[in-house]
């Protein structure tokens, strides 16, 4: 196996270990005995290259990340080439404390690539809007904000990012968007769970974003949009789920897309009672699964 | 679909041999263009063990069968084919996962390499310290404690 080849070859680590062991037990049933304990603590994960560590590290929470640099000298300086990072809060008391130190952390990062916030109830917009002006806006690309049901207003910073191509926003009610908002290079938005002001108010967000290729829609008891409009003349890729939760809002509810250049179709919906769809000439994969009341 | 299914041999480093459809086959990206650009009915994996091999084909083999079988690649296929990845992963040794990984890696197969550095990454997160870190992943520190304190010390924001 290679990483078994590479831990054989590459011993540069455990030399430095045995030098240290006979240090310390300075005979030769100490050196017998350092030999073993290398021969049983093969350090395997170590021996895997960088890409593939940073990988593992893409997956950790950032405060893991971080704790990452204190294992051994391999994993000393590694986390610094990370670009994805998490904010993941399960501590609500510490809130405050954490995402100032949070925001603290990404203002020093230079090449963040991917940010993904996790936040709680107890999030302060002006701390979220601190956290987005902070964050290493040349670089960024991708942005996820996950809040459990509460408020969120996009901060102003957002629209200035040159390079984010990638939103995704979760389990939270979105204040409508100011009418000089751009987001210029947008190229895919999600959005999962998300509750809006009003049926205009999907409008405005999506009449932002001038190139936008792939949406998402997962609708849930939460979204309290009526109809939801998708007019999109750049969109190639749609992908509708409002199939989860129990119940709808009363009355007349659905969907109307009009996507001239929709190349890429999905909709698993069991709920609406409305749904139009516009010419899809450029349709090369779709799977639509659908039941409803009445289909239009 | 097919009449005939063309089946190919993958012999490991420890010469174990695996028959298995084309299919299964072309979900290693490695092994699409050894197949394509080499047609002979034996192909020798000179980097990847048997025992490793062995759970490359089986994860493979699932896979394929899934994707074909759930057509329209519904939520139930999906739902079960992740309760078979979670039993995959449960089952298997950190030393298979880092071996895993590195067949992945080099045999290019994707969903498999970031089951595995997910497995790792949540293997981290439940530990509650760098020690606990150290201890479940076989990691060898080679720092003093002097130089361990101060790399403690330099990132302490985020070990509190």
């Amino acid at each position: 196996m290679i990483s078994r080849n590479a831990c054989l070859l590459q011993s540069r680590f455990y030399t430095r270990t045995d030098q240290t062991s006979i240090a310390i037990f300075g005979n030769r049933a100490g050196i017998l005995k350092a030999m073993n304990n290398k021969i049983q603590k093969r350090d395997l994960i170590s021996d895997l290259p960088d890409e593939l560590l940073l990988k593992i590290l893409s997956s950790l929470s950032s405060k893991g990340v971080v704790t990452t640099s204190v294992l051994s000298r391999r994993w000393q300086s590694l986390w610094k080439e990370v670009k994805t990072f998490r904010y993941d809060d399960d501590r609500p008391l510490m809130y405050a404390l954490t995402v100032s130190n949070f925001t603290v952390f990404i203002s020093k990062r230079s090449r963040v690539e991917i940010l993904q916030l996790k936040l709680t109830p107890y999030s302060l917009q002006s701390e979220i809007d601190r956290l987005l002006c902070n964050a290493p806006a040349r670089s960024l690309k991708e942005l996820k904000i996950e809040m459990l049901y509460n408020s969120l207003e996009l901060p102003e910073s957002l629209f200035s990012y040159p390079q984010l191509e990638t939103l995704i926003l979760e389990k939270l009610s979105l204040v409508d968007v100011p009418p000089n908002a751009n987001l210029a290079c947008l190229k895919r938005l999600k959005l999962l769970s998300v509750r809006f002001s009003c049926d205009e108010s999907v409008k405005k967000l999506l009449s932002i974003c001038p190139r936008l290729e792939e949406l998402a829609v997962r609708r849930s008891t939460y979204t309290n949009v009526k109809i939801f409009a998708i007019n999109v003349p750049t969109l190639r890729s749609l992908s509708i789920n409002n199939s989860s939760g129990k119940s709808r809002p009363k009355g007349v509810h659905g969907f109307v897309i009009n996507a001239p250049s929709l190349r890429c179709f999905t909709i698993r919906d069991s709920f609406s009672n409305y749904l139009c769809f516009g010419k899809m000439p450029e349709l090369v994969k779709s799977s639509v699964n659908v039941v409803c009341d009445i289909f239009n | 679909m097919e009449n005939e299914k063309k089946m190919i041999t993958l012999k490991s480093s420890d010469d174990v041999t695996f028959e298995v459809e084309e299919a299964v086959v072309l979900e290693s990206q490695f092994l699409s263009h050894l197949v394509q650009d080499c047609p002979a009915p034996e192909h020798k994996i000179k980097e990847v063990t048997g025992k490793i091999l062995s759970k490359v084909v089986e994860y493979c083999e699932k896979h394929v069968v899934v994707v074909v079988d759930g057509g329209d690649s519904s939520s139930s296929s999906g739902d079960d084919l992740k309760k078979w990845d979670d039993k995959f992963i449960k089952e298997m040794d950190l030393s298979t996962v880092y071996d895993l990984i590195a067949a992945a890696n080099y045999l290019n197969i994707q969903a498999l390499l970031d089951l595995m550095c997910q497995r790792v990454a949540d293997v981290i997160t439940a530990c509650k310290d760098h020690k606990e870190i150290r201890e479940t992943l076989g990691i060898v520190s080679d720092y003093t404690a002097e130089e361990e304190a101060e790399v403690l010390k330099e990132n302490e924001w985020a070990f509190d």
